[in-house]
């Protein structure tokens, strides 16, 4: 009956994410007469899906009971994504707002190798502007600046493989 | 004794979410790697007794999903910590088919204390327990638990009187506790007060432990019964492998046992962590989860004559569909109710549920009862199995032994059988070919140890890296965006 000592309580969340929501988005989609946009929020984690063609999204609401995680006052996330044993880069160095890498994967400064970056140090972005791509497994996640302001540095070469939370950019408001 | 008020009782959960969940709904298919993740939340969670391994899981393991399950176990074993690691081991076939001699049984209770196994269950279908003594006194030697099973079945035969001298036995071999023990889920809950007093009365002392199946609807039923006559050793799984074939859900029991005042011990958190990740295991398997059974009582009765298994039943209809015997799958079932009780009422699990669905079908398909009659049944009605719970019906037995000589099985147990195996292996063989030895043809085993072996650290699935990696596999998701907000508070 003894419980191993040293407990640590990894609910394995993230953000509130639990298993059960995965299997409710999946079977959602699996579902015949699908959305084909899916948005799901959840504290600071945001989830778009996107199948064929494009509509209007069907924006699916967290759980009514929003897990404590989510509604702490903004500690970074503990419990990464495909996040490897090794810390991230520290995300609080430099000057300007940084912007994290999402997800662990190869980030692309450019939408195909002989176009333009997205953007260069000294930029103007605004919020919603694409900043680059990470690639996981085939699937391309764009990253957005988040804040309005110039870009004041590129942390991260092409084609590099970046890690959970990696400062991509940084972003002076 | 002094634990019949229930305010000071404690809930003792065994836990079948390795085990006896995935065999009972999976067929065993589930995969070693799927189950790591979630060993330290089972540790966590404050088990009484974590069950790792049986005899189907082990041979489906190597024949069908070509992975190690002694690699499982150890693997499993570490990370279970200090809840104690049990198996289900099956009479004298041990993991396999072959009725192994005591020396057999003493390597493989060794070899597996060796590996870290703290306790084991151990069964006979028939319940003759002379089966299963040498297992017992090993078990006893080894400072091992004992949890000796009485195969529950209903039938005129299994009266109270008939499992309380079963538990006698038992006693006097040194077992640790009984274990009232229903895989067909026909316990019903009047029963249980009689039957558990006769069972202590018999074994004073003894702990009583009880898995029951919930294919009748009646499992909790049974559990609550059991818990107001003060037996708080109860199986559970996590959701997903767990109802109708298989045991009752742990959050399900938890709540029963808060119900009946029964005190809780349990991280509940983690219980729920469990139900979490198999629900996703279960997405990702393709598995719905199970239909909750309510009880009904035309159904029980009609299932209750054969008690021919769930597990066996989807395979046994598929029989009879390829022999166009489907339209008398009614006849045929009443039928295995009869020669059930021809055979002295067997406890309807492996083997003895296929010998009893196999001459039905056959005694339906020839329009003659026992005309064809299978080698095994011949094995089994000379007594090479030991004594069934009744006696066969002596016209039944007649025809199928004829003159064959009935066969008292214990006298060939001292033989050794132990040197043949080593001798037909090379010289620098382990241990852990010897075992594999016993159960498994070597081409099995061979095609096992191509595959790539699974290792700890085990790395944590995160629901979005599940989910991810879901997407991923998808031909239809044309766009996939995950953005997390690192403390950073959005400025517009």
């Amino acid at each position: 009956m003894a419980k191993a000592p040293g407990k640590t309580t990894s609910s394995g969340s993230s953000e509130g994410l639990t298993f059960d929501t995965v299997v409710e988005l999946l079977t959602m989609l699996d579902g015949s007469d699908l959305p084909t946009r899916i948005v799901y929020k959840d504290g600071p984690l945001r989830l778009e899906v996107e199948r064929g063609t494009s509509s209007a999204p069907v924006v699916v609401a967290a759980p009514p009971v929003a897990p404590a995680v989510a509604v702490a006052p903004t500690p970074a996330p503990q419990d990464a994504v495909a996040a490897p044993a090794a810390t991230p880069a520290p995300a609080t160095e430099g000057r300007g707002e940084p912007v994290a890498a999402p997800i662990a994967g190869v980030f692309y400064r450019a939408p195909s190798p002989d176009a333009p970056p997205f953007v260069e140090v000294g930029q103007q972005v605004g919020a919603d502007d694409v900043i680059g791509i990470v690639e996981v497994m085939k699937l391309m996640n764009t990253v957005r600046a988040g804040v309005a302001g110039t870009v004041v540095e590129v942390c991260v070469d092409n084609a590099e493989l970046v890690e959970f939370e990696q400062v991509l950019v940084r972003i002076e408001a | 004794m002094s634990d019949t008020t229930s305010e000071q009782l404690t809930l003792q959960v065994a836990d079948e979410t390795f085990r006896d969940g995935p065999q009972s709904l999976w067929a065993n298919r589930l995969r070693t790697r799927h189950m790591l993740p979630a060993a330290p939340h089972a540790a966590n969670a404050g088990f009484a007794r974590s069950n790792l391994l049986s005899g189907v899981g082990f041979e489906v393991a190597v024949s069908f999903l070509e992975e190690n399950p002694l690699d499982r176990f150890r693997l499993l074993r570490e990370l279970m910590g200090d809840t104690p690691s049990t198996i289900l081991v099956r009479s004298r076939n041990l993991f396999g088919w072959t009725r192994y001699s005591d020396d057999v049984v003493t390597f493989f209770l060794e070899y597996l204390a060796g590996l870290g196994l703290d306790e084991f269950e151990v069964f006979d279908a028939l319940n003759d327990t002379r089966n299963v003594e040498h297992h017992i006194r090993e078990g006893r030697r080894l400072g091992m638990h004992t949890s000796a099973c009485l195969t529950f079945s209903e039938s005129p035969v299994h009266t109270d009187e008939y499992f309380a001298s079963k538990a006698k036995e038992y006693a006097a071999y040194g077992a640790s506790g009984i274990l009232l023990y229903d895989a067909c889920g026909v316990l019903r809950p009047e029963r249980i007060a009689p039957l558990v007093a006769a069972i202590r009365g018999a074994a004073p002392g003894l702990p009583i432990e009880m898995n029951v199946h919930d294919q009748t609807g009646l499992a909790l039923e049974c559990y609550r019964e059991a818990l107001r006559n003060g037996v708080t050793a109860l199986s559970s799984a996590a959701r997903s492998v767990a109802g109708s074939n298989s045991v009752p859900a742990t959050a399900d029991l938890v709540a029963l046992a808060k119900e009946e005042g029964v005190r809780v011990d349990l991280d509940e958190d983690e219980v729920a962590w469990m139900d979490s990740y198999f629900s996703y295991v279960a997405y990702d398997y393709g598995k719905d989860l199970a239909p909750h059974v309510e009880y009904d009582e035309d159904n029980y009765r009609s299932y209750v004559g054969h008690q021919i298994p769930g597990g066996m039943m989807s395979h046994y209809v598929g029989q009879l569909e390829a022999l166009g015997l489907i339209d008398r799958l009614p006849e045929v079932l009443e039928e295995a109710a009869r020669v059930r009780v021809d055979l002295g009422c067997p406890g309807m699990v492996t083997p003895f549920s296929q010998l009893v669905g196999v001459q039905a079908m056959l005694n339906v398909l020839d329009g003659k009862r026992f005309h064809t009659v299978p080698a095994d049944l011949r094995t089994y009605a000379a007594g090479h199995y030991g004594e069934p719970p009744g006696p066969i019906d002596p016209d039944v037995l007649d025809r199928i032994l004829g003159d064959a000589p009935a066969v008292d099985p214990m006298a060939a147990y001292a033989e050794p059988m132990l040197p043949g195996i080593r001798a037909d292996l090379p010289a620098d063989a382990t241990d852990d070919d010897v075992f594999f030895a016993l159960f498994c043809q070597p081409a099995q085993v061979e095609a096992m140890r191509q595959r790539p072996v699974d290792e700890l650290p085990v790395r944590e699935l995160s629901p979005l890296g599940a989910l991810v990696g879901h997407l991923a596999g998808r031909d239809d998701i044309s766009r996939l965006d995950v953005r997390i907000d690192v403390g950073r508070r959005p400025t517009h």
